[in-house]
């Protein structure tokens, strides 16, 4: 089979091991991540197994995309060790506090800038985000159809992958036709792990760096200023609950809650 | 005139529950406009299914019927919503239920008009300028945001299953007072011809889901603080015991210790329990925005500083490992 050209956006995200440590700076209403690692957004990491999967079956090349900080270049450094042949950040200032569309609209030029491509994976979901937008937002301003939530992938022949979707009443299976845009489901395999030679060989390749200056993009539409949704304020929600303590032996604390919440048989919960 | 359109879809012949919420919402959204709200139908003979939309005195409907509408192809759904809009106007917003389908067409027509989408809204209401002011959790689930799409129209947003507070049924019987005329236009989908296929190769009807977390009385849930598989037996147990339906946040998923549908929050379930007891849950808002309702809320948890104990009615600091063993006790004593 032709081999295919393959992209695959990743999100670096604060480690969700580590996500009760995120906290809000109460004046400014922000997230403190400082001092959390970040890690490839975990269904990013079955986003580029997929792609380097594809890649092994029928040669081809598997290229990284993420906008981020900086900082994010270690992470991108790793999918390199995962197997990717190229990684490209994209990183300026001016892509900061961005919405979905407008982070959509800077991975869309870093994409076309750096080719085209029969294949574009992304995982379904970011762990701190978690709207699933950027995904099928990518692909209209790409101008090809998508899938979003695939759970079992196979190449069908040279321009055609037969993947399955699972909506909350039917699982499909669904030829489509390349260029595609999916995005993945955990269940869609299990990825890799790093070999320590892989990082170590990895680390003397380059990451592609680009700027908003490198890229095709229209500075009105990336960034806070840019992006359509704002968000207006932050609020905790105030629960009119008051707790009451039980204290006592775990015996003790059993009897006194049965008894506060008047269980005394088996109900009919169901 | 100001228009709240809402994308009504229906599965297996009937309105998806979330259609349902989203009608009743949008239309006091749209009489606080002074506006309309239209019904945005999509399928394949689907007309008998349109006219229960006046229940929820919808003013009027965009039908459109074709069979490549059968199944959902995203750019054809794309296409369709996009040449309304194009004919018809740009209404001030359009919502989405927070399915499968919504989940994946309501960004892709952001994208495609311009404007904002919003994403798992668990609240909608608008400001004093008619913004559309859409709560979601925010920021690894510690706190809510209001979203505003302030200079693009339509505000674009999808809305959690069981989420809005619609109260009690705001149906109106056919033929009672305040009923509207329904207005059936029908549309002709702008469907282009080279349209990339994506072609069914086969269909499998998932088991029927019951709605057992949705509607169960009683729930225990075990979060990250279990540990383990055998503490997660424990809350089986406990479930069993009290008649309960077990229920879990997002590690316990992520360990394998829970399936992916017991899961209870922003991404899983919404429970309106009369009893749930929390266990080993620390109380983050992307699992406590899933409990609704007016019931009593208990939390065991060793951490006297977890978050939970300021969100529930009873809480008992200690080890679950005790705890919960002499709680299944006591039960079967009582039993």
């Amino acid at each position: 089979m032709r081999p295919l050209r393959i992209a695959v956006c990743v999100k670096p995200v604060p480690d969700p091991k580590e996500s009760n440590r995120l906290q809000i700076d109460p004046a400014t209403k922000t997230l403190v991540r400082k001092g959390i690692p970040l890690v490839i957004n975990p269904l990013d990491r079955h986003a580029l197994e997929a792609g380097i999967k594809l890649k092994e079956e029928a040669e081809g090349k598997v290229t990284v995309f993420s906008m981020a900080p900086p900082a994010a270049e270690q992470t991108l450094t790793e999918t390199l060790a995962m197997g990717a042949d190229e990684a490209v950040l994209l990183s300026d200032l001016r892509f900061a506090g961005g919405d979905t569309l407008a982070t959509a609209r800077v991975l869309a030029a870093g994409l076309k800038k750096m080719g085209e491509w029969d294949l574009i994976i992304c995982g379904a979901e970011s762990f701190d985000g978690g709207t699933a937008q950027v995904g099928p937002q990518l692909a209209v301003l790409l101008g090809i159809p998508w899938l979003t939530r695939v759970c079992q992938l196979k190449r069908e022949d040279d321009n055609h992958l037969l993947v399955t979707v699972e909506d909350e009443t039917e699982q499909r299976d669904l030829l489509a036709q390349l260029p595609l845009l999916i995005t993945v489901d955990s269940a869609v395999n299990q990825p890799r792990r790093l070999s320590l030679l892989g990082i170590l060989a990895a680390r003397k390749r380059k990451v592609i760096t680009f700027t908003a200056d490198d890229l095709p993009v229209d500075l009105a539409g990336i960034g806070l200023n840019g992006s359509p949704t704002q968000t207006r304020d932050l609020f905790t929600h105030e629960s009119t609950k008051k707790v009451e303590l039980l204290t006592g032996s775990p015996q003790q604390v059993a009897i006194q809650l049965l008894d506060k919440l008047g269980l005394t048989e088996k109900g009919a919960g169901q | 005139m100001k228009a709240v359109w809402v994308f009504a879809e229906h599965q297996l012949g009937q309105w998806t529950s979330v259609t349902r919420e989203l009608l009743t919402t949008a239309r006091s959204l749209a009489d606080e406009l002074g506006g309309e709200l239209i019904a945005i139908v999509c399928g394949d003979e689907v007309e008998n299914l349109v006219s229960t939309l006046s229940n929820w005195r919808v003013n009027r409907v965009y039908l459109t019927e074709h069979k490549g509408l059968t199944y959902y192809h995203p750019l054809i759904y794309t296409e369709v919503i996009t040449g309304l809009v194009e004919k018809f106007g740009c209404p001030e917003m359009i919502l989405f239920g927070a399915t499968y389908l919504g989940r994946d067409l309501a960004p892709a027509v952001a994208a495609r008009l311009g404007t904002g989408c919003a994403a798992d809204c668990c609240e909608l209401k608008l400001d004093q300028d008619g913004n559309l002011l859409q709560i979601v959790p925010g920021l690894g689930g510690t706190i809510f945001a209001t979203i505003v799409t302030p200079h693009h129209r339509p505000q674009v947003a999808t809305v959690k299953p069981g989420m809005l507070e619609t109260g009690e049924p705001t149906e109106i019987k056919a033929g009672a007072t305040g009923e509207v005329p329904l207005e059936i236009v029908r549309f002709e989908a702008p469907i282009p011809k080279d349209t990339p296929a994506i072609q069914l190769r086969e269909v499998r009807r998932k088991p029927p889901k019951e709605a057992k977390l949705e509607a169960a009385a009683r729930v225990v849930a075990g979060g990250a603080g279990l540990g383990g598989p055998e503490g997660w037996a424990l809350v089986e147990e406990l479930a069993e015991a009290l008649g309960a339906v077990v229920g879990c946040t997002r590690p316990a998923v992520d360990e394998g210790w829970a399936e992916h549908d017991l899961m209870i929050g922003q991404s899983g379930k919404t429970i309106r329990p009369e009893l749930y007891i929390g266990i080993g849950i620390s109380g983050d808002m992307m699992h406590m925005v899933g409990i609704k309702g007016k019931g009593t809320l208990v939390a065991i948890n060793q951490d006297p500083k977890a978050a939970i104990f300021n969100q529930v009615d009873y809480g008992i600091v200690g080890d679950y490992r005790q705890i919960v063993p002499a709680l299944i006790q006591e039960l079967k004593s009582r039993a």
